[in-house]
């Protein structure tokens, strides 16, 4: 689980282009999403959506069930455990 | 060099007619089998399973062959333009007018024609298209390229022809131009939309509670728009038949790529200023027609804007249901439909609309009723926030409103920055020199627009999810911008022009689908697939409200003089055709550029503009 979680972090910081940093600074329990969070909005959790299917082959139909899965990138690879192909 | 440039703007210009118009849609070819059609309850949206549409099956407004059919090797897009051009050039003819002296063509497209390998580049395809039908309708004399206008402003492209139109129209009494939007759907498209989940699962259903996305659509719609009232009623058969096209108005949410405004005011914004601008009042208006895609976003916004202008009780009505959302061509093929519904008194319901469900309240019915017709607003709003609105009128209630009068324009430049070569170059309006304020940096463009970017201390987490062109622009903008004062962002518009537009990030979106298919398409890539983008960045980062236009050049037309009808100066196109557009809205200052980026070759020149 700590393996996947920085694998996770590296993943997303490519996906979302979050240039200047690196796993480190990206806290697993911290919100990705809102003012606390990285600044993420409606196209970086559309990526997410993307990230999860190509990755490890998870499907999300519906963006508003996204919403608890990608809370933060602990929540994301609890999911991705019990839901990985 | 003296760069302002004054002009006479007519206040009360000549009244502009739809003097003719053709179609072809999933529901016919033709004006009349798609009136015939919609009166009658029907659809052209199917389920429509085509590997060289989408990877897999979705409900979508497809032009069957059996509606058009072709044998060319052309593409669908090609041979819709040109052959709904060409009826409208034919219908000119037939009343008498047979040069192409006095007209000019503004063609809209959000993509444009795809030929099985890629895009043709946008302003050729569209240029060779107009020349084919000019050809086939008989007309004598050849268009030079100052007369082809070939705009790209998303979903709003179809409406803000209709605009831009009227504006090249309405100061001279014999004036004729030809609006035309098209647009094929296949793989780069609909796996776009796919990924950014919005199309519906099922027939969309605007408006409506259980609404659940769009359904994508393809045609082409052509008008003739004139001031040369014998034509037009001459086309209508008689005058009490005719439709004018009385006001228009553009604007920007400045607020995110592909998620509309939350309170609808800038859409507010646009239809009041067209509504004004037609002199008349929400009482006036007998229905409204909105963009009406059927995602809860854009329904709520629309309703929103609609309560804030007052027209909430007029009956609300969206062409997507029977069409599909046609993208570029949708505000001509719709504004069509708008025409013909107030010259035969009939308004035609929200085909599938059962329970109302926008944040604000609407009058939506799936009833076709007949109806007292006077005026109707039609709307459009699109990715990069862009909002466009005209009012359409019966011609017995629109003319003659108020006495010709004349009114002088001018505006001069307060700044030009350029960014070519590994240098950003800024030429000051007091000064006259130009500066090298950054650079010469000898390296690959990722790495000198970084170092820009770093040199300006902005730190703007969003620059880097933008494509190359949008950095570019965003940077460009920068320097043009810094420490001018600008008291009221929201009457400042962006006005882009460039040969490639979004190409370089087509070409990846393009890579990425082909070798990974449509399921792999990235949202953050597609999203930038509209050459509006790079305006779109720019009024988001400043809050610039005003219109927001992108329109495109040939790779032939360059910065240095040249008399050849063939050749468009850019740097006299941005003197000359944009600033008659900034002269016609009611912008206070403006951005206008050029702007191209393709493989790590880039070029950027913009002038900020101020009214005085």
């Amino acid at each position: 689980m700590p393996e996947l979680i920085d694998t996770l972090k590296a993943q997303v910081i490519e996906a979302l282009n979050l240039e200047e940093m690196t796993p480190e600074d990206i806290d697993a329990d911290a919100p990705l999403f809102g003012d606390e969070g990285l600044g993420l909005d409606s196209i970086d959790a559309l990526e997410l959506i993307l990230l999860l299917d190509k990755n490890y082959g998870i499907k999300i139909a519906n963006p508003s069930d996204g919403k608890a899965v990608f809370r933060s990138i602990r929540t994301m690879a609890d999911y991705i455990e019990a839901n990985r192909k | 060099m003296n760069r302002n440039t004054e002009y006479n703007v007519a206040i009360t210009p000549y009244t502009v007619y739809l003097a003719a118009s053709s179609m072809i849609t999933s529901m016919g070819y033709g004006v009349e089998d798609n009136v015939r059609a919609i009166a009658a309850g029907l659809t052209g949206l199917c389920k429509v399973e085509n590997p060289k549409i989408s990877q897999h099956p979705m409900i979508l407004g497809e032009v069957a062959s059996s509606v058009f059919p072709f044998s060319n090797g052309k593409s669908k897009a090609r041979n819709m333009l040109t052959d709904c051009i060409s009826t409208v050039l034919t219908d000119l003819r037939s009343a008498g007018i047979d040069s192409v002296e006095n007209l000019s063509f503004v063609i809209a497209t959000a993509k444009g024609s795809f030929d099985g390998k890629g895009f043709e580049q946008p302003y050729r395809f569209a240029e060779e298209c107009v020349r084919d039908a000019v050809s086939l309708a008989g007309l004598h004399g050849e268009v030079g390229r100052k007369d082809i206008i070939v705009e790209s402003n998303a979903c709003v492209s179809g409406v803000s022809a209709m605009i831009i139109g009227k504006r090249i129209a309405e100061d001279n009494p014999h004036r004729y131009v030809v609006v035309a939007g098209v647009e094929m759907q296949e793989n780069f498209i609909t796996s776009g939309f796919a990924s950014f989940k919005s199309l519906s699962k099922g027939f969309c259903k605007p408006y409506d509670k259980a609404r659940d996305g769009l359904n994508l659509g393809e045609g082409c719609g052509a008008v003739l728009l004139t001031t040369d009232d014998k034509v037009a009623y001459n086309l209508a058969n008689g005058e009490e038949e005719t439709v004018i096209l009385s006001g228009g108005a553009m604007s920007d949410d400045a607020n995110h790529l592909s998620g509309p405004s939350r309170t609808g005011q800038e859409l507010c914004m646009a239809m009041q200023a067209a509504m004004s601008q037609a002199g008349i009042g929400p009482d006036d208006v007998s229905f409204l027609q909105m963009h009406g895609t059927g995602t809860a976003y854009n329904d709520d916004m629309e309703s929103k804007a609609a309560n804030l202008a007052g027209l909430q009780e007029v009956p609300c009505q969206s062409l997507k249901p029977c069409f599909g959302h046609t993208m570029g061509a949708a505000g001509v093929i719709e504004s069509i439909i708008c025409a013909e519904q107030l010259s035969r008194g009939e308004l035609y319901g929200v085909r599938g609309f059962c329970e109302p469900g926008t944040a604000m309240p609407l009058n939506v019915s799936a009833v076709n009723r007949p109806l007292d017709m006077r005026t109707c607003v039609k709307t459009a709003s699109g990715f990069g926030g862009t909002n466009a609105a005209i009012v359409l009128e019966k011609a017995e209630f629109g003319r003659c409103k108020r006495p010709d009068t004349a009114s002088p324009f001018s505006a001069e430049c307060l700044r030009s920055v350029s960014i070519a070569d590994g240098c950003v170059k800024i030429t000051d309006a007091l000064q006259g020199q130009s500066e090298k304020v950054f650079g010469p940096a000898d390296m690959p463009f990722a790495d000198f627009i970084r170092a820009a970017h770093q040199s300006t201390g902005d730190r703007n987490l969003k620059f880097f999810k933008m494509d190359d062109i949008c950095k570019l622009g965003y940077i460009t903008a920068h320097f043009l911008l810094d420490g001018i004062g600008i008291g009221h962002p929201e009457n400042v518009g962006v006005m882009m022009t460039g040969h490639t537009g979004s190409l370089d990030t087509d070409n990846h979106h393009l890579d990425n689908i082909t070798r990974n298919g449509d399921d792999m398409a990235s949202p953050s890539v597609f999203v930038y697939t509209l050459p509006n983008t790079v305006g779109a960045e720019i009024a988001i980062k400043y809050g610039f409200k005003g219109e927001n236009t992108f329109y495109y050049l040939t790779e032939d037309n360059g910065m240095s003089e040249s008399a050849d009808v063939k050749t468009v100066d850019i740097q006299e196109y941005m003197d000359g055709f944009l600033k008659l557009m900034m002269a016609k809205s009611d912008l206070e200052m403006c951005v206008v550029g050029v702007i191209d980026f393709i493989n790590g070759e880039y070029f950027s020149k913009f002038d900020f503009l101020k009214r005085i």
